[in-house]
């Protein structure tokens, strides 16, 4: 809502203008939104099935190679008439039950992953379908998104990635914090932990967007990443000795990176030299390097989502 | 760290800045306002505070700067003493900020948009915010505020749609929200602009009526960029 800024009107982002100029012409007016977290897939449903068949074939291959975390199939088999928030209760099985509903190429997904990592923190991993039909429990804890990731803690939904970092840090006290205690240093940690969303959204437009809207995103996706780098200085992470709130927020985006360095012909080592060697030093830490994927991974995903899209 | 001088820069046009507002004068900490004057022409102070963004509102604590209203409210929540603003409970937490994000990030454009668009794009997104309202309603269960009794984090992230939203439905002509369709959204946004803290901050409905329609032009240029043809 705002009123004296130029054209960019939610207060978080300028980018919110471009996109919309050049969707083709679309007679559903509810498509324009901008596809941010796992909207993208939920889209999915519109196109013709031989390409979901497809990429769930792409999926379940994937899927075996690489070992995903452990299964919820309990919680599965409990999605028989899913029709109240006590339903819902009843998937936490004892009180204090984490359930993280997820999908496994998601960046968001992934902060909380390593959040819960990092906070030594149990939990069940529920792999949630994103092509096609979305599972009960899904569109009951988050009727609102339908998107993932959503922690269950004892059937009571959390939503929102960073959302969920807070509630971890607020909910789990004796373990090892994400935030700083200073109010001014928690205050530039989330600052910065949405700043670093830019680099999802303005990637996403990198690779479906042509011609002066491309220009665009690459522009900002240069600017974002340069202020990012700034922010990160010489320090070893962005709260200074300790990994904490904004690393786990931005390095999920990493593996994303090297796909939009193509479809945006800059490089990260060039345009933020620091951001790239922060990315290798978060890498080796063991929470880290367990919940991203390969580079070549994500890019099939970003290419196989082309083809769903019809995006040359 | 209370006895440091607070500052926040601000536009009395602005929902954003009068967040910011409240929550300092809820917590009962004195600052002192400084308006900018002209957002098409911003002030150094304001650029040299918030480079990334160039936005209002920025508030000043000693020589620190915090920038984003939301975040600006959780930091004076944080940083001084006073009534909480955010629930102690960390899924009311959760919750509170949840819906604080909806509002920002998944109702402004519609909100925007269903305003100064015309024919079926605007039924579309008039539909659209209308939805979103609709669940923020529900929110409120019955209470008087969103954080219950008394005022909390979400009532003043949802500051817009209690005292500015009727001076926008006026200048565009448009009616998004009906007392028969949204009773409790509107009594709540009665209880919000009445409430004896906020109604010191809260810029004088009429002059905001002649500012805003001034502006109109600007604003449909604003969209016609966004909307499809």
């Amino acid at each position: 809502m705002t009123m004296t800024h130029p054209p960019g009107l939610c207060p978080r982002s300028q980018a919110l203008a471009v996109p919309l100029i050049h969707r083709p012409r679309i007679d559903n007016w509810s498509t324009l939104r901008l596809l941010d977290q796992h909207d993208i897939l939920a889209h999915a449903t519109l196109h013709s099935s031989p390409i979901i068949n497809q990429s769930r074939a792409f999926l379940s291959s994937h899927a075996s190679i690489q070992s995903p975390p452990k299964q919820s199939s309990s919680v599965a088999r409990r999605v028989s008439s899913w029709s109240s928030d006590r339903d819902l209760a009843m998937a936490g099985e004892t009180k204090g039950e984490l359930v993280l509903l997820d999908f496994w190429v998601s960046p968001f997904g992934q902060r909380c992953r390593i959040a819960l990592a990092e906070k030594g923190i149990a939990y069940e991993y529920s792999e949630q379908e994103l092509l096609g039909k979305k599972s009960e429990l899904l569109l009951l804890s988050n009727p609102v998104h339908k998107k993932i990731p959503v922690l269950l803690h004892a059937g009571r939904p959390v939503k929102e990635s960073l959302v969920i970092l807070n509630y971890l840090d607020d909910a789990f006290l004796s373990s090892p914090p994400l935030l700083p205690a200073d109010p001014y240093a928690r205050a530039q940690a989330r600052f910065w932990a949405a700043y670093s969303d830019k680099v999802y959204e303005i990637g996403t437009r990198l690779w479906k967007l042509k011609g002066d809207a491309h220009a665009q995103a690459r522009k900002e996706m240069l600017e974002v990443l340069g202020n990012l780098d700034g922010e990160l200085g010489e320090k070893a992470f962005f709260a200074g000795d300790a990994f904490g709130f904004v690393d786990v927020a931005l390095v999920p985006f990493m593996p994303w990176l090297p796909s939009y360095e193509r479809y945006g012909e800059f490089s990260l080592a060039e345009v933020a030299p620091r951001v790239a060697a922060w990315a290798a030093r978060c890498g080796e830490r063991e929470s880290v390097a367990k919940s991203l994927y390969p580079a070549e991974k994500v890019d099939e995903f970003i290419t196989m989502l082309k083809k769903v899209y019809g995006i040359e | 760290m209370s006895e440091t001088a607070v500052k926040l820069i601000g536009f009395f046009d602005s929902p954003f800045a009068h967040r910011a507002e409240v929550a300092l004068r809820l917590k009962g900490v004195p600052y002192e306002l400084v308006l900018e004057k002209d957002l098409g022409n911003k002030s150094e102070l304001l650029l040299k505070h918030n480079p990334i963004h160039k936005k209002v509102p920025v508030l000043l604590h000693g020589d620190k700067a915090i920038c984003e209203s939301l975040l600006i409210v959780e930091y004076v929540d944080e940083a001084f003493d006073g009534p909480p603003l955010l629930p102690a409970d960390p899924f009311d937490r959760a919750d509170a900020r949840f819906w604080a994000r909806f509002l920002d990030d998944k109702c402004s454009t519609p909100f925007w948009l269903a305003l100064w668009t015309e024919g079926e794009a605007q039924k579309g997104f008039a539909k659209e915010i209308q939805e979103s309202l609709k669940l923020l309603e529900a929110q409120l269960k019955g209470k008087r505020f969103f954080g219950g009794d008394d005022l909390g984090f979400l009532d003043i992230a949802a500051c817009g749609f209690a005292h500015w939203l009727s001076v926008f439905e006026e200048v565009a002509g448009v009616t998004l929200v009906t007392p028969q369709e949204f009773p409790d959204l509107c009594r709540w946004g009665k209880e919000y602009t009445s409430h004896e803290i906020v109604k010191q901050c809260l810029p004088d409905r009429a002059t905001l009526l002649a500012h805003f329609s001034a502006k109109k032009d600007y604003f449909v240029s604003t969209v016609k960029s966004m909307a499809p043809n």
